[in-house]
């Protein structure tokens, strides 16, 4: 066998990229939420990592080929940083066990799983423990009055009782929103009752500049190809303006939707999971154009206050569809005119 | 020079690697004596047969074998010297296979191959536009077809066949292939700009043969030097050559590319360039058909010798025969074990046998010390990233090609085009996953053909059945038929018989009757008396 010359680009290189483009948003979440997310990611790393070498072991694989390539390790951070950064200890342990074992290894290991991991475990704990997936904290970054290091630890190891967590927590702004339109009052009373950040919810809006940060860098680097996060963010943007103009007070403004929630988390380091997205240029944009869209719609009429681990999914199940109709036109492809094939009986 | 250049989908820009030799002009080699082992099934025709025996004597230049398929091109003695077998002996193929080789040993005072440029036209001292205007057409191909001549640019297709092909279509535009896109390869380097003339007089026997309303000679501009050299040697020549400098970018040199490139039109999938009215040729081919019309035969090639494994690297013209071990010596090879590679490191094999010999399509051998090559990354799984189906020239998708051969699905790989892959090998470049994909394709490939021929076999064996059925039941027919015949014809001779003995009887009967008559009448007349 010919061993060809190679660009030296790994998986692992790749991964890593990505990795380290996370960083900028992890800091800014635990910035405004308090240092949850590090002791998330302190134990759901090394239970990601013992989830896949046990289950490539009974596979009878050298878990550190797999290992090497980082897959576990970026799932547990995604997972992470998605999830409420007081969420108790064995609820994240167990939506990481969820991502490694039930959505990546059952089906084969990395490469396999035709749905994102990192988001099949986020919406198994949503099903399961639904008040405390959507417990989030105020944002008291911005006032210089975050949990301290050890308070954020007490409370995740289920140190505290739920009634001063109540007290603690409170739910995201598009949480809020969702349940003062459902209740009859407009945008403009429903921004009223939350702490209202510059552009969005407050303090969402620096998390998704950050992750938007980091994206733009995998974009610069060519970790990452464009079109996934521009339709995703273009597809949501446009469906938000359209509303947005059609009525005001009912339907918030595409900056609002844009920068809240999850949505520059899931268009640059989701959504563009290659294994899970799809993967011919024309179909990475009707991909990311569905999932923009799923966002809105979820977020707007659906019953959970985020969507885009849903939106993602759903468009996870389409991918290889997508991928069927848009395969590229190849070199010298035999065009058949259509007045040629309508001649055959 | 300020031709509206198109671009290819994909590619990709590895490490040139063509330092080591591309400043090192070519120079004969010099056989070291010792044996030639040449051939006799070179190219894609089938084998020949040899037309000297064991202990003939040979001269330079003479002809070795006659075949008889339009795709086999015979073989040439290239020094003087005496038959000393013919046998098979390990052939420079991928298969490591043996093929039946004449094998010669050249006499002492060895002349050197025919034809280098300073040897004169052995024949014939006609300058080339006296033959051009003298001979025939047909004289003219026949005489690149006995010349041994193939596709010198690796793929081996005799050169006579795709002229008579691109004369009967009409060839528009005439492409001159000097783009060596591989890496560490520079023996057309070499040749463009050490040989320049009889590369342009190689194109206008071309001209003169396909007349074309445009020849376009592209180079990758990564080759200064030889675009100059053939600027130069162009502005000379009768025919309107236009040479085109072209953007570095492997595989710009796959004759689709190019095509591609200069024309921006697409040769139709499983279709040739010819029904696009192109006909493209190598330099190197070019340079070996001047030649042929003087009736120089192909007796050697333009051979790169580079890699860390040779001490001297360099550019040769090597006797088409040439056993690879010397000449690797002679260029300083090292002690330790190496690794050798056949062709550019993208689209070459592994030579599984220091003793086999150069061929016809021998353009590249990369001599690795083995200790030092890149240990090959063990393959991670596929991540779907499609890196490969953006680097395909060819606009496929690897990755799904790779899924479907290696679940052994042909039928989908098939309808994922694979016979559309150039098997250039730019997806397993960028595979971050270091994922062998271009084996996968070759082997499945492989398997699809040996199906394909399999299936034909069964048919024909199956027809051939039917038909020994159809011919048995015919000649049963007609046995019954004849054994009915005969039997009839044996009734009616038996009936004849009989009757005939009937008939006899009668007679005799009667005759017995007037015997007895008569007796019976003198007893009467004897008793009256
Ligand atoms: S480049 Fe390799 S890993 Fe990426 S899609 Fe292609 S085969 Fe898979
Ligand atoms: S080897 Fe085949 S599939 Fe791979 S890049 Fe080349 S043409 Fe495309």
């Amino acid at each position: 066998m010919q061993a060809i010359p190679h660009n030296r680009n790994t998986t692992s290189r790749e991964m890593g990229m990505v990795i380290l483009a996370l960083l900028p948003g992890l800091v800014a979440l635990s910035w405004i939420f308090g240092p949850g997310v590090w002791l998330h990611i302190a134990i759901m790393v090394p239970a990601a990592l013992l989830a896949e070498s046990a289950i490539l072991l009974l596979r009878g694989r050298s878990p550190f080929t797999a290992l090497k390539d980082l897959s576990a390790l970026l799932t547990a951070l995604l997972l992470a940083a998605a999830l409420p950064p007081l969420l108790p200890w064995w609820m994240a342990v167990l939506g990481v066990l969820f991502a490694i074992i039930l959505a990546k290894q059952l089906y084969g290991g990395l490469g396999q799983n035709p749905f994102n991991p990192a988001m099949v475990g986020y919406v198994i704990l949503l099903i399961s423990f639904p008040l405390e997936m959507t417990r989030w904290l105020p944002p008291t970054g911005l006032d210089g009055t975050t949990l301290s290091m050890g308070q954020s630890l007490q409370i995740i190891l289920g140190n505290s009782d739920l009634l001063t967590l109540d007290a603690l927590t409170s739910a995201t702004p598009l949480d809020t929103m969702r349940t003062q339109i459902s209740q009859g009052h407009t945008i403009q009373e429903g921004l009223l009752q939350l702490d209202s950040g510059l552009l969005a919810g407050a303090g969402w809006e620096w998390i998704n500049l950050a992750f938007l940060a980091g994206g733009l860098l995998l974009l610069l680097r060519g970790t990452i190809s464009w079109q996934i996060p521009l339709s995703m963010i273009l597809a949501l943007t446009l469906t938000a303006l359209l509303f947005n103009i059609i009525d005001p007070a009912q339907f918030n403004t595409p900056l609002y939707h844009l920068l809240s929630g999850g949505i520059m988390l899931g268009a640059f380091f989701i959504a563009t999971d290659p294994v899970t997205a799809s993967t011919t240029p024309l179909g990475r944009i009707w991909f990311g154009a569905g999932i923009g869209v799923l966002v809105y719609i979820i977020r707007t009429w659906g019953g959970y206050p985020d969507a885009v681990a849903f939106s993602v999914l759903l468009m996870n199940m389409f991918a290889p569809l997508i991928d069927y109709f848009t395969q590229p036109s190849i070199y010298g492809a035999v065009k058949q005119k259509p007045s040629a094939r309508s001649k055959q009986p | 020079m300020s031709r509206p250049l198109q671009t290819f989908h994909g590619g990709i820009h590895p490490e040139q690697q063509k330092g080591q030799t591309r400043a090192v002009p070519l120079q004969p080699y010099p056989h070291p004596g010792g044996e030639l082992v040449i051939p006799l099934n070179q190219g894609i025709g089938s084998a020949n047969r040899a037309v000297v025996a064991v202990g003939d004597t040979v001269r330079a230049g003479q002809r070795l074998s006659e075949c008889f398929t339009p795709l086999s091109v015979p073989i040439h003695a290239p020094y003087d010297g005496t038959v000393t077998a013919i046998e098979r002996r390990p052939l420079t193929h991928p298969s490591g296979i043996s093929c039946l080789s004449v094998v010669i040993v050249p006499d002492d005072d060895t002349s050197p191959p025919a034809p280098t440029t300073d040897l004169p036209a052995s024949t014939s001292s006609a300058s080339l536009d006296a033959l051009l205007a003298t001979l025939s057409t047909e004289t003219l191909i026949e005489r690149i077809r006995m010349g041994g001549i193939i596709g010198l640019g690796g793929a081996g297709f005799p050169t006579a066949t795709k002229i008579r092909k691109g004369e009967a279509q009409n060839i528009e535009t005439l492409i001159i292939n000097g783009m060596e896109c591989e890496p560490y390869i520079t023996c057309d380097d070499r040749l463009m700009q050490d040989h320049s003339d009889e590369i342009i007089r190689g194109i206008e026997v071309l001209n003169q043969l396909l007349k074309p309303t445009e020849i376009l000679l592209g180079i990758e501009d990564n080759k200064p030097e030889a675009i100059a050299a053939m600027q130069r040697a162009a502005t000379a020549s009768s025919a309107r050559i236009e040479v085109v400098s072209c953007p570095t970018c492997y595989p710009s040199g796959g004759e689709k590319q190019l095509i591609q490139i200069l024309t921006g039109k697409e040769v139709p999938s499983g279709g040739f360039p010819h029904q696009l009215a192109i006909l493209c040729q190598n330099v190197a081919t070019v340079y070996a058909i001047y030649h042929a019309i003087e009736e120089r035969p192909l007796t050697q090639r333009s051979v790169t010798i580079s890699g860390d494994g040779v001490a001297q690297p360099g550019n040769f013209h090597v006797a088409i025969g040439t056993p690879i071990r010397p000449l690797l010596e002679s260029c300083g090879l090292t002690d330790q074990p190496v690794s050798v590679t056949v062709g550019g490191p993208m689209m070459g094999f592994p030579l599984k046998n220091l003793e086999s010999s150069i061929t016809k399509t021998v353009n590249c051998l990369i001599v690795n010390k083995s200790a030092t090559s890149p240990s090959q990354n063990s393959p991670l799984n596929c991540i779907r990233c499609a890196a490969c189906s953006d680097a395909c020239p060819v606009s496929l998708l690897p990755q799904q090609l790779y899924w479907a051969t290696q679940a052994r699905n042909f039928d989908e790989a098939q309808s994922l085009h694979l016979f559309d892959c150039i098997e250039c090998g730019c997806c397993s470049y960028v595979c971050p996953s270091y994922l062998p994909l271009v084996d996968y394709y070759r082997h499945a490939k492989g398997t699809v053909r040996n199906q394909q021929r399999e299936q034909v076999k069964a048919d024909h064996a199956r027809n051939r059945h039917e038909f020994r059925d159809a011919r048995l039941q015919r000649e049963k027919e007609e046995k019954a038929k004849k054994l009915a015949a005969k039997k009839a014809a044996l009734k009616a001779k038996k009936a004849n018989e009989s009757r005939a003995q009937h008939e006899s009887s009668a007679v005799e009967a009667d005759k017995k009757a007037t015997i007895q008559a008569a007796i019976d009448r003198a007893k009467a007349r004897k008793a009256a008396l």
